[in-house]
């Protein structure tokens, strides 16, 4: 019995671990093999200062924590703007460098550790058998995986799922990415440490090999294979991953050393097998009791009005004292390597109008929004947006400033549905700050009033009634439609799309113009970027013609092709 | 008295340093080239090439010592096996992995592959235990020169690095076949458009690096011993120099790229602990890392755009 | 020397040299195609003929399916329904590979040469498909004759090339196999106006005297009208205008073919 009690004991101490693994790695998409050595943070420095120290439980708990989510903060500088494998192999060395300075340490024992970490004493009792350290665990697990699901549930880990999605379109929407991808490996770090403490008190002793790569690696599988970005399923996989243990001693009878062999040899297995077979895992994203149930109370949200009748969701914008010319760009210039992208731009646009920006293939167009949204960084020139001067912002700023913009190659959220994608845009949600989310503040009435704004805007491009679907499963033109509720969500005056109508058939292309039309209506100011001149026609009131790096002519689009000097810059020179 | 002062004991510590610097140079110099040659043709973060290293030595061992197999044969077979288990990670793993994932497959291509490492690993120690196994068969003598010593398996050593990194220049360089690896490396819809199989090349190519990666372990192997595990530490050897001396260069350039490091680690040794000199090496590669995050950094772009496709690519959705 | 992945062109095959074609008829033959990526469609229903010796020029705005096509009559995306036929035989689900040896080059609108490679090795690889090395020297010779730098320059690294030289071997490269049916993506992109009418002329030479047929892919319209013969345009995924260069050289304007 005390067995199977020191076995569910394992389980609720890597639940630990794997829960705010989880919260990385399947929520915010930040692959990490450092999660055992920030448990080795948290669990060297309070098993040293209990041990050489004398210190009780709860400094010496408290210490380790907080070390572990320094660290973390650390780490995630350079994290910041790495991705894939080179985050990855980032989070390998930080594994094996932590380890190997741990080693070097004397004072922390060297390779074999500390071995007489004093026993914890709680509120009077001290906790010695299995049984009694059951009544630290379970509260501990639950207070954790009601923390990683609080997290994960909010308008914050909505965010976090946006960044695992697609980070420049989150980061474009006005979310300050870096700092949530900073937040996200402190707080993970840190509750790995709070794990790490826990095992080395639960154990008795530290050791190097408690918090080895092979152990980072098990953590993983347990995300993995019970499903990545759901919390119940990292419960089944941490308990399936633990139970192997007893399996393969129990059942199949193994030595204890052929045991642990065996068990990783079937992590390893295991994982290969999940990646390539059912790369979601067991529970997939989503399928949790509250969201089954909620499926079931649910009717698809019917469309708030008909078509013709929708009124356009009016944009209050700030009165005052503001210019005509909502957006000026001056001398705007940018080179890669030597090649002028951009040289010397001047361009504007008028409040209410729909401008259109035109030219050949390589003229720079899409390099001149990467500019204005601070995707890219300027060498020289000015950005006023309604007067202040934005130039070199960053992404999220210039969003939160009033100007946003869509693109190409249309960017929804693919595993969030059409609606969390437009919710996603909405500006000024409390609970997408951390430090709201920590704080037990009640995030539902905000969240709803998100929810209803975003299905207005859903309902204005008419895909109200596929609200829930997954937006990568739906087509490429009501993808397009979706980034464009999505865009307008964000209340924006100053809208940038980048070929709204390109990649769809005739039909969808008519449906974004309707819409694109409208949008003077509501306040908003347009530029597209388009290659189809029949749209271009069809939308913009003064279309710039864009050659070679600057903005050669402005006008009509009669006045511009009846310039001889332009048919020649895009069709050639008929010779 | 300069020495002194640095914390040197005398000329023939730099020297013998030096001396160990190149040698060991040379066999990260020979892993790189391997692991380089499948990381720039097929695009593969091939990090099982730490098993594959550690199997060919390892089963090399095994066969020597408890089925008594003289060296040759032994280590015939172990190579065989890591040239087996290599493509079998491309053709079994890596392949549908990178047709379901699309542009994001080399992040689930490294998950698999470290996968790979932990089942493989494991499965060498279940089988025949967990111990390091010298291979014997070749005497090694010591030799003095100069105040520094090294042995006949050291030479034996250096010369065969920098035999199959020559080898493998050639082939490249003036064979119709290493033409096409070249193209295929260099532009894979080109040599599509021109009729080169690239699954054969790839295949082709994990055969090559995971032979160059075994040979480089058998080395290590005579010289010290062999374990399950021991290509945990040598595949980092062969990222940091893929990585400083960049992945598409000539192996000529790999293996000197490997000497130099092998040089830094000994020379840093001198006045380090040996675990800790070890440790430089992966500073190195956190060094490479942060220093390629802050380029992203200071070049103006705000995110590598391409994050999140990757993600979206490892948990196998569309899109 | 293991032949790893040398694909010859079976006997059959080579027999059907463009001489043969000239008296068959259409050369290329692609009805009702549709093609796109992930599942989703952007070319729907384009139909498509070449002949022999002819040049057709397929135009269009950015982003109007132009490119999409070429690479699903080349088999580098499966279509999603419609057929492509060369010579009479039907090639739609064939692997680039197939194509390949059957007398179909391509040349992508960037990225069109192996940059790391010497322009003899660009050459050599590109030859691949003809297995008889009498016919390799005769392909080598014409392109030598067609454009002189790539016989001066056989050790230089393509990547060092001018843009134009770089076009200009690619074009070279496209005739070492001997094909009969080339597919060209923007040879005009990113050259200087001299070049561009030294590719468009060179591309003429390749049609009138080898009975080439050629599909190019053009932003370029002034220069394709120059020398094509017959012209498509393509606007959103769909074929809008199809006539020959003579009547749409007399058109007054072209914007609204954009």
């Amino acid at each position: 019995m005390t067995y199977w009690i020191d076995v569910l004991n394992q389980a609720l101490i890597f639940g630990v671990f794997a829960l705010s693994l989880n919260l990385l790695m399947g929520f915010a998409g930040q692959v990490s093999i450092a999660h055992a050595a920030f448990g080795a943070v948290g669990g060297y420095l309070a098993g040293y200062l209990a041990q050489e120290h004398g210190w009780a439980f709860g400094p010496a708990l408290a210490l380790g924590v907080t070390a572990a989510l320094l660290f973390g903060l650390i780490v995630s500088l350079p994290a910041l703007r790495l991705a894939g494998e080179y985050l990855i192999l980032l989070t390998l060395s930080v594994q094996i460098i932590t380890l190997v300075v741990i080693t070097s340490i004397s004072a922390l024992g060297g390779l074999q550790g500390l071995a007489a970490i004093p026993g914890i004493s709680l509120f009077g009792s001290v906790l010695l058998t299995p049984q009694d350290f059951l009544k630290l665990l379970v509260p501990v697990l639950v207070l954790v995986f009601l923390l990683m699901r609080r997290i994960a549930g909010s308008p914050a880990g909505r965010v976090l799922r946006g960044i695992r999605e697609d980070e420049l379109a989150t980061q474009s929407l006005g979310k300050d990415v870096f700092a949530y991808k900073s937040q996200v490996f402190a707080i993970t770090a840190g509750l790995a440490g709070l794990g790490g403490v826990l095992l080395v008190y639960y154990n008795g002793v530290v050791a190097p090999g408690m918090f080895g790569f092979s152990v980072s690696m098990t953590i993983i599988v347990m995300v993995i294979v019970g499903g990545s970005a759901n919390l119940y399923g990292t419960l089944v996989g941490t308990a399936l991953v633990v139970a192997s243990g007893p399996f393969f001693q129990k059942v199949i009878d193994l030595s204890l050393d052929k045991s642990s062999l065996a068990q990783l040899l079937a992590y390893g297995v295991a994982l290969v097998v999940v990646l390539r077979f059912r790369p979601q895992g067991l529970l997939p994203e989503g399928v949790t009791p509250g969201a089954l149930a909620g499926r079931m109370r649910r009717r698809p949200p019917a469309a708030i009005a008909k078509r013709a009748e929708r009124a356009v969701p009016r944009t209050a914008h700030a009165a005052g004292a503001v210019p005509a010319r909502v957006l000026e760009v001056r001398g705007l210039t940018k080179s890669f390597g030597g090649i002028r992208a951009v040289e010397g731009l001047d361009f504007s646009l008028e409040r209410g109008q729909i401008t259109g920006l035109i030219g050949p293939n390589g003229a720079g167009k899409t390099t001149v929004f990467n500019l204005l949204t601070g995707a890219l960084r300027p060498d020289h020139g000015t950005v006023l947006l309604r007067g202040r001067d934005i130039t070199g912002l960053p992404p999220h700023k210039i969003a939160r400033a009033g100007m946003v913009r869509s693109f190409q190659d249309v960017r929804t959220f693919a595993q969030l549905s059409a609606l969390e994608n437009v919710m996603m845009g909405v500006a000024g949600q409390r609970g997408e700050r951390m430090s709201v989310v920590l704080t037990p503040v009640p995030l539902g009435p905000s969240d709803r009033r998100t929810r209803q704004r975003a299905l207005e805007w859903l309902d204005f491009v008419g895909l109200a009634d596929r609200a829930h679907e997954p937006a990568g499963s739906m087509a490429f033109g009501e993808q397009k439609l979706v980034a464009l509720a999505r865009v307008l969500a964000t209340e924006a005056e100053v809208l940038l799309l980048d070929e709204p109508a390109s990649g769809v058939d005739k039909r969808w292309s008519d449906h974004m113009i309707e819409h694109i039309a409208r949008l003077p209506e509501a306040g908003r100011t347009v530029c597209i970027v388009e290659h189809n001149l029949h749209v271009v026609q069809q939308l913009a009131q003064k279309i710039c013609f864009m050659h070679e790096g600057s903005v050669t002519a402005e006008g009509t689009m009669a006045e511009l092709s009846g310039q001889e000097r332009l048919q020649e810059a895009y069709f050639g020179s008929m010779v | 008295m300069i020495l002194a002062f640095v914390g040197i004991d005398s000329g023939s510590e730099v020297l013998q340093a030096l001396v160990n610097g190149v040698i060991n140079g040379c066999a990260y110099g020979l892993l790189a080239v391997g692991f380089a040659l499948i990381l720039s043709v097929t695009g593969r973060f091939h990090f099982a090439y730490a098993f594959t290293y550690a199997l060919a030595a390892f089963l090399a061992a095994v066969l020597e010592r408890v089925y008594g197999l003289p060296l040759l044969p032994a280590a015939a077979a172990g190579l065989a096996a890591a040239a087996v288990v290599g493509v079998a990670c491309d053709t079994v793993v890596y392949r549908p992995l990178a047709e379901r994932a699309g542009s994001g497959a080399m992040l689930a291509v490294f998950v698999a592959s470290l996968g790979i490492v932990i089942a493989g690993e494991n499965a060498l120690s279940l089988a025949w235990g967990p111990g390091p196994r010298n291979l014997t068969g070749i005497g090694s003598r010591s030799i003095n020169v100069a105040g520094t010593t090294f042995t006949t398996l050291d030479v034996i050593s250096v010369v065969v690095s920098v035999g199959l990194s020559g080898a493998l220049w050639l082939l490249l360089g003036r064979s119709g076949f290493g033409r096409e690896i070249k193209a295929v490396r260099a532009n894979v819809q080109m040599s599509t458009a021109i009729g080169i199989d690239v699954n054969r090349i790839h295949t082709a190519v994990f055969i090559i690096g995971s032979l160059l990666g075994g040979v480089a372990a058998l080395l290590y192997g005579l010289k010290y011993a062999a374990s399950p595990d021991m290509g945990e530490n040598a595949v980092f050897y062969a990222l940091i120099v893929t990585f400083l001396a960049v992945s598409s260069s000539s192996p000529l350039r790999l293996l000197a790229v490997g000497v130099g490091v092998g040089l830094v680690e000994r020379t840093a040794g001198i006045w380090l602990s040996p675990q800790l000199s070890t440790g430089v090496v992966f500073v190195l590669l956190l060094a490479f890392l942060s220093h390629r995050s802050l380029r992203l950094a200071l070049g103006g772009r705000s995110l590598s755009i391409g994050a999140g496709r990757r993600w979206r690519a490892l948990r196998g959705v569309a899109g | 020397m293991v032949p790893w992945s040398r694909s010859r062109r079976s006997a059959a095959g080579a027999a059907a040299t463009a001489e043969a074609d000239r008296q068959s008829g259409e050369l290329l033959e692609v009805t009702g195609l549709r093609a796109g990526y992930g599942g989703r469609a952007v070319v729907y229903g384009v139909d498509l003929t070449v002949s022999p010796g002819e040049i057709v020029a397929v135009l269009g705005h950015n982003g109007a399916g132009k490119t999409t096509t070429l690479n699903a009559i080349f088999g580098f995306i499966a279509p999603m329904s419609g057929t492509v036929a060369l010579a009479g035989s039907e090639v739609t689900k064939l692997p680039p590979v197939e194509h390949a040896r059957r007398g179909m080059t391509l040349v992508p609108a960037e990225r069109f040469v192996f940059q790391d490679l010497s322009v003899e090795d660009n050459l050599l690889l590109a030859a691949m498909q003809e297995p008889s090395a009498e016919r390799r020297e005769q392909h080598r010779r014409r392109a030598a004759g067609l454009f002189p730098v790539l016989a001066q320059r056989g050790r230089q690294r393509a990547g060092t090339m001018s843009g134009g030289e770089q076009r200009m071997l690619s074009i070279g490269m496209a005739l070492m196999a001997g094909p009969r049916l080339m597919l060209l993506d923007e040879p005009s992109l990113g050259l200087s106006p001299l070049y561009v009418e030294t590719i468009m002329d060179a591309i003429r030479t390749v049609a009138d005297e080898l009975h080439v047929g050629v599909v190019m892919l053009e932003q370029n319209v002034a220069q394709a009208l120059r020398v094509a013969d017959r012209v498509y345009v393509m606007r959103s995924g769909e074929t809008i205008a199809h006539e020959t260069a003579a009547e749409l050289r007399t058109r007054e304007h072209l914007w609204d073919l954009f």
